[in-house]
């Protein structure tokens, strides 16, 4: 199991909800799943996610997914968001992702993982929404419902 | 700071997505986070409290001051304004929650305690004053044990 590498694709929407006009806090690539900082007081402006936040990526609010790549920092990117059905790519090659996994932000910018029933991860985290296709091989793309950011808290120690 | 005393607002509307005609329990104003009561009446819905009322339903588009009279609810996918009703600052991308304080129709900082996220900031929200939210409810979030 390794860690996908990071590029542009096109997220090709079968519907899009919400669009968001966001501001690019960095170079953000079309595909991306985008958040705020965790500790944000930056309005609009978003970096690629990661669950464990860089100084190039965000780990507070996953908002949705760039629909086209923003290489100029404070350029705009439209961010598909709440109520979109669009293809996310798997941080992790090697490992599945089965449809109807709830999906949170992964450990490679921009990109997703399954996450852990709600309490259950031990970590407070954003869901984002729901795989609608699953990615049996790893490291591929695979169609979301987004219906998140949801802060799941993990509940007492 | 003191908590908010609700007041009617525009919410200012970027997007609507779902909109739902709902009917007022009591009076409602323009701009107030509207919820059913735990009580549970169909369509029927009332400024949020955090209390006694449950799930959030969306934003109140217009003021509705008769009792059972309808009124346009802003839902889900929805960004627009809200009002902060602690009294304490909301910074962008804060995931937000329907105040516990007298401030009824307002919203808060999550306390990541069991409660319905009411949507996430996408501006600074300061304190007592409006800024636009991405309305994400409702969502029941429990904390675990």
């Amino acid at each position: 199991m390794g860690a996908t590498t990071r590029a542009a694709f096109d997220p090709k929407p079968i519907r899009l909800g919400t669009v968001i006009d966001m501001i690019a806090g960095v170079a953000i690539y079309a595909g991306d799943v985008v958040a705020f900082k965790s500790t944000s007081t930056e309005d609009w402006t978003v970096y690629p996610c990661d669950n464990n936040e860089t100084g190039s990526t965000g780990s507070g609010a996953p908002i949705g997914v760039a629909l086209y790549s923003q290489a100029t920092v404070g350029g705009k990117v439209a961010v598909a968001g709440y109520g979109s059905v669009v293809l996310v790519r798997n941080a992790l090659d090697g490992t599945a992702i089965d449809a109807g996994t709830t999906i949170v932000p992964g450990t490679t910018a921009g990109m997703v993982i399954a996450g852990t029933a709600p309490n259950a991860g031990g970590v407070d985290c954003y869901h984002i929404g729901k795989a609608l296709t699953g990615d049996a091989a790893g490291g591929a793309t695979f169609y979301i419902l987004i219906n998140g950011p949801v802060l799941t808290p993990k509940g007492a120690a | 700071m003191a908590g908010t005393t609700p007041a009617a607002f525009d919410p200012k509307p970027k997007y609507l997505s779902q909109t739902i005609d709902c009917i007022a329990a009591s009076a409602i104003l323009a701009g107030q986070v509207v919820a059913f009561n735990g009580t549970g009446v169909a369509w029927t819905v009332e400024p949020s409290d955090g209390v006694t009322t449950a799930a959030v339903v969306g934003v109140a588009l217009h003021s509705q001051a008769t009792v059972g009279g309808h009124v346009a609810v802003a839902g889900p996918g929805s960004i627009l304004k809200v009002c902060e009703g602690d009294g304490a600052n909301i910074d962008a991308g804060d995931t937000v929650v329907t105040s516990v304080s007298t401030a009824t129709g307002c919203v808060s900082t999550a306390a990541q305690a069991d409660e319905y996220n009411v949507g996430v900031a996408l501006e600074d929200i300061t304190a007592n004053l409006t800024g636009y939210i991405l309305l994400t409810a409702p969502v029941w979030v429990a904390k675990g044990a």
